[in-house]
Parts: structure tokens; C-alpha cells; sequence
């Protein structure tokens, strides 16, 4: 019995990191497989296609980051992740910056419409005082 | 000998130094920068990192968080390549890119959001100004309108007062053209009074053609035209006119004469012991009352019986009348030729001068008168019945 215990204690011993490391590689393909998602979402977020390289970039390193996962170089994949998190909320903020970019034009053009509008008000105006002093209005 | 072992020795002294060295340079040798190391320390350089910096938003401290964070992984990147740990070099410049770019991605959100701002601002100031300027180009085209409608009222009235003119004037062209044509409608009438139609048949055929071309004309309203023909055709009637008048004239008086002639010798034959008759001398016309001088005269006499001078009275009346007024009168006295015709040419005269005193006792104007004696000529009778030739003639003379 006691020998069957120690043998159960040495198999338990000698299981843990392999089962820790297991763990370990699940937790990273979760993260590599939620990072390809994000991708796919930025991917439709990015109208603009203001991240387009940025994405390629981010789509390249999850690859890189699955490989390394499956040579079992989770320290390695851990960089990559986390340059991949912070290569992702660049690229949100990059996006949001183009669409308040597209904005921006929208509305600068908006204003260069309406400026117009008022360039031709202001010359009809020019032209209907002149009209008006020829038919004998006052000035 | 030993000299060349010293010199292998000192050789050896020599070269080792630098072999050292140059094991020590390979293995120390600085490796090519990385280009991700190099593009982060470019991404650094831009304005747009330096920007990052300068945020006063919300988004200053996050942004100034990233850029620090970028720093740190460029310096660590830095050292890392310097160190030729070239793997983590690289790691390192790529987290500090993705920071940096993060930070950048911050400060063009700033700006952006900065140029909406100013483009609304810009929006509302330029809505303020073209509702402004609207309204002053409303307000001058509302008087520019104004102006066109007095201009066009203006532009109506003119035209109205045109027409009326053109009215006018055609009224008047017409009314002259009618004034025309009825001138010439008189004339032509006038002509008919005249049987000028028959009298001066080219002149009136001429006239009434012009004047129904003049009617068709004015129809037409060719006024001037029309004008031209109603004169054109007054002339011709009034041609027409001044050649059938006189024949007219002449005609109408004959036949007034014919006509009274007749009545007188209707009335003459009323008369009793009187015979009438009618002949012609040339153009002269002659009603001849005819009296047997039995009826007034006895015998050889020249006087008037008295008593038979009462047969003279009708004969009176009717020269007296006014119809007859104008007739001359001729008294001429007659005998029967079986005598002697010495004495009968002064018997015949003295009887008619009875006849021509009895008369104007009884009113008829002398002048009118004239007694002439024919002696024995122009017997009427022969044989038993010749005391016919006997005779007094009232011969009323007329055209």
C-alpha cells in the first residue's frame, strides 16, 4: 500500500509541470485565437482602410505566435502576444482616428459647400444692387 | 639561435594583443541596426510623436503615458542591439512602434475632433453670415421686383396707349375710308338721278366698278387703298354726272313738256266748238286749238261777233293756267283760199288780233302772244265743206 502511495506521489510529482504546461498552452492559443477575432473585427471597423499594414503586420505575428505556441515557446509567445494587444489598441485608436479624420473632411467640406454658397449669395447680391441701381433704385 | 627565439617571442608578444583584439572585435563587433529599431527611432523623430506630446485633452496623459512607454522600448531596443541581443532588439522597437503609433493614432483623434470643432464653428459663422446675406439679396430682389413691375406697368400703359393710337388712327382711317366711299355712293346715286347708267354708261360702269372694289378694300381693311378708290369713283360718278346731266336735262324736259302737252291737249278737247290736234314743225311741237271763224266772226267780219266772244273764256282759263303759263302762243288766222287773196292776208291778221285782244281782256299775259294772219294757206278742207278753212288756230308751241 505504501509503495502504491509513493508511486502515486511520484507520478503526481512528475505530472505537474507537463500538465501546468498544458495549461499553459491552451491559455495562449485562447489569447492568439481571441487576437485572430480582434482582427477580423478591426478588419470590418477599418472603413477608412487606414490600418490596412498595421493589420498585416498583427495577422503576421499571430501566425509567428502560433508557430512558436506549437514549438512550445510560450515565453516567446507571451512577447508577441503582448505586443499583439498593444499593435491591436493602436490600431482601434488609429481607426477612430481616421473615421473623426473622415469627419473632419466631411464637415471641412460641408463648410467649403456652404462657403461657396455664400460666395455666390454675396456676388447675387453684387449683381442684384447693380440691377436694382440700373432699373433706378436707390443704391 | 636565441636571438631568432627571441624574436619568435616577441613577435609572439606582438600578435597576440591583437589577435585578442580581433576575437574580441568579431565577438563584440556592433551588428546592423535593426530596421524596426531604426523605423521606431524615425517614427520618433516626426512631428507627429512630438504632437503626442502636446495633447491638451483628455487624451494628454494617455498619450504622454505611450510615448514614455515608446521611449523605454526604444532605449531598451537600443541597448539590446548594442548588446546584439538582436531578438529582443527587435521585440523591443516593435512594442515601442505600437505604442508610439498609439499615441500618434491619440493626437490625431485631438486633431480631428480640433478640425470638427473649428469646421462647426466655421458652419455656424458662415450660416449666420448667408442668412444675413439672404436676406439682404431677399430684400433687393423683392424692390428689384418692384422696380420690374412698375417698368412693366410702365411698358403696358405704353403699349396700351399704342393700341389705343393704332385704334384711333384705324377708327379714323376707317371712318375717313366710309366718309369716302359714301361720298362716292352720293355721287354715283346722284348719277342715278341723272339716268346717268344710261346717259354716260362708260363713266358710271367705271364709278360703281372703283367704288365696289373701294367696299371690298375697306372690307379687307386696306384703308389707303380703299380711300383711293372711293375717290377714283366719286370722280367718275361725278363724270358720269356733269356728261349725262345735260342729256338727262333735255330728256326730262321733253318729256315734262310731252306730258303737259298731253294734259293740256286732254283739256283743250274739253273745251266746246274747239277741235284740237297735234302736229310738228321741225323740233317744234305745235297743240293746235282749232275754232271754225263761223264761231266768232259773221262773214267777211274781223271783229268779234258780240255774244260769241263767250267761247273765248275756257280758252282763256286754260292759257292762264300755270301749267301752261310758259308756252308761247301763236294766233293765227285762216281763210279759205277762193277769194281774193289780197284781202284775206289782212282779214286773217285782224281776226286773230280780235282773238289775241279778247284773250287779254281776259288775262292772258301779251306776251305770250302773237297773232299772225295766213290768208288763204294750208286749207284744210275742199269742196262743200271749205268754209272749214275759215278758222282761228290757238297753236300753243313747245320742244
Amino acid at each position: 500500500m505504501h509503495r502504491y502511495a509513493t508511486c502515486f506521489l511520484l507520478l503526481a510529482t512528475l505530472s505537474i509541470p507537463a500538465l501546468a504546461r498544458a495549461g499553459e498552452a491552451d491559455d495562449l492559443q485562447r489569447i492568439i485565437e481571441d487576437n485572430r477575432q480582434t482582427v477580423n473585427d478591426l478588419e470590418r471597423l477599418d472603413d477608412q482602410k487606414a490600418a490596412g499594414m498595421d493589420l498585416n503586420d498583427l495577422r503576421t505575428w499571430l501566425d509567428r505566435a502560433w508557430n512558436l505556441r506549437s514549438q512550445e515557446k510560450y515565453d516567446d509567445v507571451r512577447v508577441i502576444t503582448d505586443r499583439c494587444k498593444a499593435q491591436a489598441d493602436m490600431i482601434r485608436e488609429k481607426i477612430a482616428a481616421a473615421k473623426l479624420g473622415a469627419k473632419a473632411a466631411q464637415k471641412e467640406a460641408e463648410v467649403a459647400h456652404k462657403r461657396a454658397i455664400l460666395d455666390r449669395t454675396k456676388k447675387a447680391l453684387e449683381n442684384a444692387r447693380v440691377q436694382k441701381i440700373r432699373l433706378g433704385g436707390k443704391a | 639561435m636565441e636571438s631568432f627565439v627571441m624574436i619568435k617571442i616577441t613577435r609572439g608578444l606582438s600578435i597576440l594583443p591583437l589577435a585578442a583584439a580581433f576575437v574580441l572585435s568579431q565577438g563584440c563587433a556592433l551588428k546592423p541596426k535593426p530596421s524596426e529599431l531604426e523605423a521606431l527611432e524615425k517614427l520618433r523623430a516626426t512631428p507627429s510623436a512630438a504632437a503626442a506630446l502636446k495633447l491638451k485633452s483628455a487624451r494628454a496623459k494617455k498619450a504622454a503615458g505611450l510615448v514614455k512607454d515608446s521611449d523605454e522600448r526604444l532605449k531598451q531596443a537600443q541597448d539590446k542591439w548594442r548588446s546584439s541581443d538582436l531578438d529582443e532588439s527587435i521585440d523591443a522597437a516593435l512594442m515601442g512602434q505600437a505604442k508610439l503609433k498609439h499615441a500618434i493614432a491619440l493626437a490625431d483623434q485631438d486633431a480631428a475632433e480640433q478640425r470638427i470643432r473649428q469646421a462647426d464653428d466655421d458652419l455656424n459663422d458662415l450660416s449666420d453670415e448667408q442668412a444675413s446675406v439672404q436676406k439682404d439679396l431677399d430684400a433687393v430682389n423683392e424692390t428689384i421686383g418692384l422696380l420690374n413691375q412698375t417698368a412693366q406697368a410702365k411698358e403696358e400703359q405704353k403699349s396700351i396707349e399704342a393700341q389705343m393710337e393704332a385704334d384711333r388712327k384705324l377708327s379714323a382711317d376707317k371712318s375717313e375710308t366710309a366718309d369716302k366711299i359714301s361720298a362716292a355712293e352720293l355721287a354715283l346715286k346722284t348719277a342715278d338721278t341723272v339716268q346717268a347708267s344710261t346717259y354716260a354708261k362708260a363713266e358710271y360702269t367705271a364709278a360703281a366698278d372703283t367704288l365696289a372694289r373701294a367696299q371690298a378694300e375697306l372690307q379687307q381693311g386696306n384703308f389707303r387703298a380703299a380711300q383711293m378708290s372711293a375717290d377714283i369713283a366719286r370722280k367718275k360718278a361725278e363724270e358720269a354726272v356733269a356728261a349725262a346731266q345735260p342729256i338727262y336735262a333735255e330728256k326730262t324736259k321733253a318729256d315734262d313738256n310731252r306730258a303737259r302737252a298731253d294734259m293740256l291737249t286732254r283739256e283743250a278737247s274739253t273745251i266746246a266748238g274747239v277741235e284740237v290736234r297735234r302736229d310738228a314743225r321741225g323740233a317744234l311741237q305745235r297743240i293746235v286749238l282749232m275754232i271754225p271763224a263761223e264761231q266768232l266772226f259773221t262773214k267777211k267780219q274781223s271783229m268779234i261777233t258780240p255774244g260769241r266772244d263767250a267761247m273765248l273764256d275756257p280758252v282763256a282759263t286754260l292759257m292762264k293756267k300755270k301749267e301752261y303759263q310758259n308756252y308761247p302762243v301763236q294766233i293765227v288766222g285762216f281763210a279759205d283760199p277762193h277769194g281774193n287773196p289780197s284781202s284775206l292776208l289782212p282779214l286773217t291778221l285782224a281776226r286773230a288780233q280780235s282773238v289775241q285782244t279778247a284773250l287779254m281782256s281776259r288775262g292772258v299775259d301779251s306776251k305770250r302772244v302773237m297773232a299772225t294772219g295766213q290768208g288763204g294757206a294750208e286749207p284744210i278742207s275742199g269742196g262743200k265743206d271749205r268754209n272749214r278753212n275759215n278758222r282761228i288756230e290757238i297753236v300753243f308751241l313747245y320742244q
